[in-house]
């Protein structure tokens, strides 16, 4: 039962003659072409008015309770007038698909109408609650390339109506991609023909003790795990159920940081610890749940993931969307041989900020580096069948000027913390902080050693981490301008640093070269930028 | 790994050095000599007009009057008695930082004006700025997704105008070159929409987005 959402195209052990097989654009010609605009299902009202309900009890209680029986009445038809106008707007918001656009129009009085070209349409999400299981609906999400938001949300759907609309219009933007491909008089034509549906194809189906692994290995553990830490310190106020005996250890802390500052330290590390494992438990189970029965299948132009216990949901990746791959080999996973591979793509539902918060971003979770690597090549096809995840990969290190800056700057750091602590808790603190600096010194050290980047045709490979590694990749197609940015810091030791600006790419984590010899940084930006500027840009 | 010492940049450079002489394979591109002739001068990188350094200078004063109006205000008012601090001394606070904020709007537009410098070559712009933090932005042009002239209320004063170039990416929407003469500004305009190939585009299949 993994997932009742199924991909439209014709599966492997689907009999040839089944409903499904019937092809995405004879779904269309069918259900969704002409003038013929349709409702969503009715459930809606019915899902609506429980919202509405909701919302009213409460102040419909209150004014029970302080005004009497009376209002009753006046609730009731303010209740009816609600569910009235819920109903009409039901009945009035219709869509379909008019010649080339996706039309819907809605409103009572003010009407409107959103049309959204066929051939803008970059992805349909459907997403099914628990509820909405239950009943057989799906949500239907149409993104078109700008913004954030979806540009059409189609709340409640038969299962099977969400599906096929889904294939229709997806169908028709890879006609439409083809035509465009082919240009012309002919491309034009090729619009009106029917599109043969392309099989969709399982490529992966993760287990539930690899989503597991996959939310024990994933970076979130050490955010998370800090974030208990904080929590539990803070909490100890007001979460009584919290207990005592955590909260008095805490705030003995201070006090044993300053009189047996190596007792103090151990305890700092156990609270850690412990926070740690509280976070990895955390981790593995949420990830168990949100990516339940995870499955990553392929159709042509298109990846599409499954996934989901209590919501589920599914997505479609299209390869033209991806602006950077990330393959996620950080800590843990690095040892293990696994990797985690994440998509950077604009406007679209998978790499979305929200999924990202959510931890549902990744197109695969977990597999073995060399799948994830494998399916790099299908993200970036213009990448073909270099062998990049392998070690003969041209990777180049940066200057050593860059390790000797961080050297002296994790320095400085420890330094400064160990002063600090001294200064509010004596000199036993400083001493106690002070044995710290190896390690940050060695920290410091393998960043430098595990910093890589290389350059193949077409592509740029950026590669850091501290134990593991997380390489980015930028397709020099989607790439929109590089930055040579030089710091106080920078400018001293003649180095700078080069990043990579895509769309979609989080403002403050673009990818980034730092360390690079300024004569190194700017001739690199400037034959990357020639590079680029050659391929041409497609949304 | 490669050899630290190798150079990479050669295969590329190389490449782009014999694709030079015949390069201009984009439709559109052959066009019209008046607008190469007008391109010639962006070739070499190009400073940009002091006046901007003065139009600058007035912008950033005023626009720090406002909050220096506001905490004097909050001052006067009852500030003091908030924070318990008394007037004399949050003046002697708020007093030295605006003092400082000023002094540096006033200096970074000298600072700056020889920093900024800018060139479009045939397929790459380049803005370079920064006084503390140098920057230098490289945008393909084949990315670039509309340019806008504008011209506030001081660079109408002063008779400059500033170019915004927009792509895609999330860094730079806005790569703008201020300090611009008007007339330098539209050929800029001109120069960039023509090699980017932006017309090209428009006069293709018509949903190139």
């Amino acid at each position: 039962m993994a997932s009742e959402l199924q991909g439209g195209g014709p599966r492997e052990e689907d009999p040839a003659g089944s409903p499904e097989a019937l092809g995405a654009d004879r779904a269309e010609d069918l259900v969704w072409q002409g003038p013929g605009a349709r409702r969503v299902h009715p459930a809606t009202v019915a899902f609506d008015l429980l919202t509405l309900a909701r919302g009213m009890l409460g102040p419909a209680v209150l004014l029970l309770l302080f005004v009497g029986r009376g209002v009753l009445p006046a609730v009731a038809i303010v209740g009816a007038l609600m569910a009235l106008r819920l109903g009409l707007a039901w009945f009035f918001f219709t869509f379909g698909v008019e010649g080339q656009e996706l039309v819907a129009r809605g409103g009572i009085i003010a009407r409107h109408e959103r049309h959204v070209p066929l051939a803008r349409i970059q992805d349909v999400k459907l997403e099914q609650t628990l509820v909405q299981r239950a009943v057989g609906l799906v949500s239907v999400e149409v993104e078109s390339a700008g913004g954030s938001e979806p540009e059409i949300v189609l709340r409640m759907l038969g299962r099977q109506d969400g599906e096929a609309l889904r294939d229709a219009l997806l169908a028709n933007r890879a006609a439409h991609a083809r035509a465009r491909a082919e240009g012309g008089a002919e491309g034009a034509e090729a619009l009106g023909e029917p599109v043969e549906a392309p099989p969709e194809v399982d490529i992966v189906r993760l287990t539930s003790g690899e989503l597991v692994l996959a939310g024990l290995t994933s970076s979130r553990v050490g955010l998370l795990a800090a974030g208990l830490f904080a929590f539990g310190y803070e909490a100890t106020d007001w979460v009584p159920l919290l207990g005592r005996p955590v909260a008095s250890f805490l705030r003995a802390l201070p006090h044993a940081l300053a009189t047996q500052p190596f007792v103090g330290l151990a305890l700092v590390f156990g609270a850690a610890l412990a926070a740690t494992l509280l976070a990895l438990v955390l981790a593995g189970t949420f990830s168990a749940i949100a990516l339940h029965g995870f499955t990553l299948s392929q159709r042509v132009g298109e990846l599409r993931r499954r996934h989901g216990l209590l919501t589920v949901r599914a997505s479609s990746l299209p390869r033209r969307r991806v602006q950077a791959v990330m393959v996620d080999e950080g800590g843990l996973r690095w040892l293990v041989g696994l990797a985690g591979l994440h998509a950077v793509s604009a406007g679209s539902a998978v790499g979305s900020h929200q999924e990202a918060r959510q931890g549902r971003d990744a197109v695969l979770p977990i597999a073995r580096a060399e799948v994830a690597w494998g399916l790099v090549g299908l993200l970036l096809p213009r990448l073909g069948g270099l062998a990049v995840g392998a070690p003969e990969a041209p990777w180049r290190a940066i200057s050593r000027r860059a390790l000797l800056r961080s050297l002296v700057l994790a320095g400085l750091g420890v330094g400064a913390v160990a002063a600090a602590l001294g200064v509010a808790f004596g000199a036993g603190a400083t001493w106690a902080t002070l044995t710290l600096l190896p390690v940050a010194l060695g920290v410091a050290a393998l960043r430098f050693r595990r910093f890589r980047y290389a350059r193949l045709p077409g592509h740029v490979f950026v590669r850091h981490g501290i134990v593991g590694v997380r390489t980015t990749v930028v397709p020099l197609d989607k790439l929109q301008g590089v930055l040579v940015h030089r710091t106080p810091d920078d400018r001293i030791l003649g180095l700078a640093r080069l990043l990579f600006d895509t769309a979609g790419q989080p403002l403050f984590d673009r990818p980034a070269i730092p360390g690079l010899l300024l004569a190194d940084a700017e001739a690199m930006a400037r034959s990357i930028a020639h590079e680029a500027a050659r391929l041409p840009f497609r949304w | 790994m490669v050899d630290p010492d190798d150079d990479w940049r050669d295969p590329v450079e190389r490449r782009d050095a014999d694709e030079r002489p015949g390069e201009d394979e984009r439709p559109g591109e052959g066009a019209p000599a008046g607008a190469d002739g007008a391109a010639a001068g962006f070739d070499a990188f190009r400073g940009i007009d002091p006046r901007w350094a003065a139009a600058s200078r007035i912008a950033g004063v005023l626009s720090l009057l406002v909050p220096a109006g506001m905490v004097a205000m909050a001052i006067a008012v009852g500030l003091p008695r908030l924070v318990g601090l008394s007037g004399g001394r949050l003046l002697a606070i708020a007093g030295p930082l605006f003092g400082l904020a000023f002094l540096w709007r006033l200096i970074y537009p000298t600072l700056a004006l020889p920093r900024w410098r800018f060139r479009v070559d045939d397929r790459v712009l380049v803005v370079e700025y920064g006084v503390i933090v140098l920057t230098s932005i490289l945008v393909p042009l084949s990315r670039i997704q509309h340019v806008d002239i504008q011209r506030g209320p001081f660079d109408r004063l002063f008779g400059i105008a500033t170019l915004i170039v927009n792509t895609a990416g999330t860094a730079q929407d806005d790569v703008a070159v201020p300090g611009l003469l008007p007339e330098e500004a539209r050929g800029l305009r001109d120069h960039i929409v023509h090699r980017s190939g932006l017309y090209a585009d428009a006069a293709g299949l018509g949903d190139g987005v």
